[in-house]
């Protein structure tokens, strides 16, 4: 049966994402399935039974006909004039997450940054020699991290067009991404659970290390 | 082994669904597999070909479809059931009688 899904997935893969053709999809699969477990149920080996099954499909020319896509891209044409519908390639999708990946990495970095600039303030003192005095240190780690964080403002601009542009993918690249969404939820979990206990207990330091000022004591930062 | 062309039949395989669904409600798998038992396995109707005609016909308003549970065959899922219309029924009558003109016609030039 997985094998008839594959199949159907790549019959699929230059289809619009559409809810027509989804529904067509769901609706064939289901057909397929069908005709597989009577297949099986009659005693046909597995692999005889995807043969049967995917051979009895059709083609895909007289599915696109069916789907009424013809109709579809005739619409489509005419939104085009009023909104255009930009195409996005798999590449362009994988070049894009990645750069949402170096945005995300550069604006963490100063955020981090600009938050444990005080800390040098803390530690050091106010004052101390020249650029490596607590105010200096403070400063320049502000500096890189504002840096840092019009960097990140910057390396998304030749992907603006996504946020006021209506724009499409085809199923392999849904299907690419929901991947990496799917990847990628444990490690989120993860993170979210990590900044949510280092918010909690970043009172600790301030116990666990009896300070005489309040100014020595050195908090613990979260994100 | 000589087999129907698919260019010959395409005309009529809304005919041959709604000859089915006259008889009542169907979906999918059930009305291919009537097809093949109905033409003693000389034709087997592909799903894109049925999907296709399921859709035209749907959107020509020769038959309606509802959700439904088809029982013990159908592990727990619910199918996709088409209905006949009676615009549907009109439909399938002149179809009727326009294959057996056809096949009046056709048969003058056939040589046996």
């Amino acid at each position: 049966m997985e094998t008839i899904k594959n199949y159907l997935e790549s019959m699929f893969a230059s289809m619009p994402n559409t809810p027509e053709v989804r529904k067509a999809k769901a609706e064939l699969l289901q057909m397929m399935e069908d005709k597989y477990n009577e297949l099986i149920s009659e005693g046909t080996s597995e692999n005889a039974a995807v043969g049967t099954v995917i051979s009895e499909f059709g083609n895909l020319d007289e599915l696109a006909e069916s789907l009424g896509l013809t109709k579809e891209v005739e619409v489509a044409r005419g939104m085009e004039t009023e909104m255009p519908r930009r195409f996005i390639s798999l590449d362009e999708a994988k070049a894009y997450l990645s750069n949402r990946n170096k945005k995300a990495l550069f604006r963490a970095l100063g955020i981090l940054l600009c938050i444990i600039s005080v800390s040098f303030v803390i530690i050091l003192g106010p004052k101390g020699v020249e650029v490596l005095s607590g105010v200096g240190l403070m400063i320049l780690s502000i500096a890189i991290g504002i840096g840092f964080l019009v960097y990140s403002g910057f390396t998304d601009h030749e992907w603006t067009f996504i946020g006021h542009e209506y724009c499409s993918i085809d199923m392999n690249t849904a299907a690419y991404v929901k991947e990496k969404q799917r990847s990628f939820e444990p490690i989120r979990a993860l993170c979210v659970s990590l900044g949510i206990v280092l918010c909690i207990v970043c009172w600790t330091p301030n116990i666990l290390i009896p300070s005489d000022t309040s100014l020595l004591a050195p908090g613990s930062c979260s994100l | 082994m000589v087999e129907i062309s698919s260019d010959v039949i395409r005309g009529y395989n809304d005919t041959m669904i709604l000859c089915i669904l006259m008889k009542g409600p169907s979906y999918g798998y059930e009305i291919s597999k009537q097809i093949k038992t109905i033409s003693e396995e000389k034709y087997v109707i592909k799903e894109t070909t049925l999907y296709s005609a399921f859709t035209r016909m749907e959107k020509n308003e020769f038959i309606e479809s509802f959700v439904a549970d088809p029982g013990p065959d159908g592990n727990g899922k619910k199918r996709t059931y088409y209905r006949i219309t009676e615009k549907g029924k009109e439909y399938y009558r002149e179809k009727c009688e326009e294959w057996a003109l056809t096949k009046d016609v056709i048969e003058k030039f056939i040589q046996h």
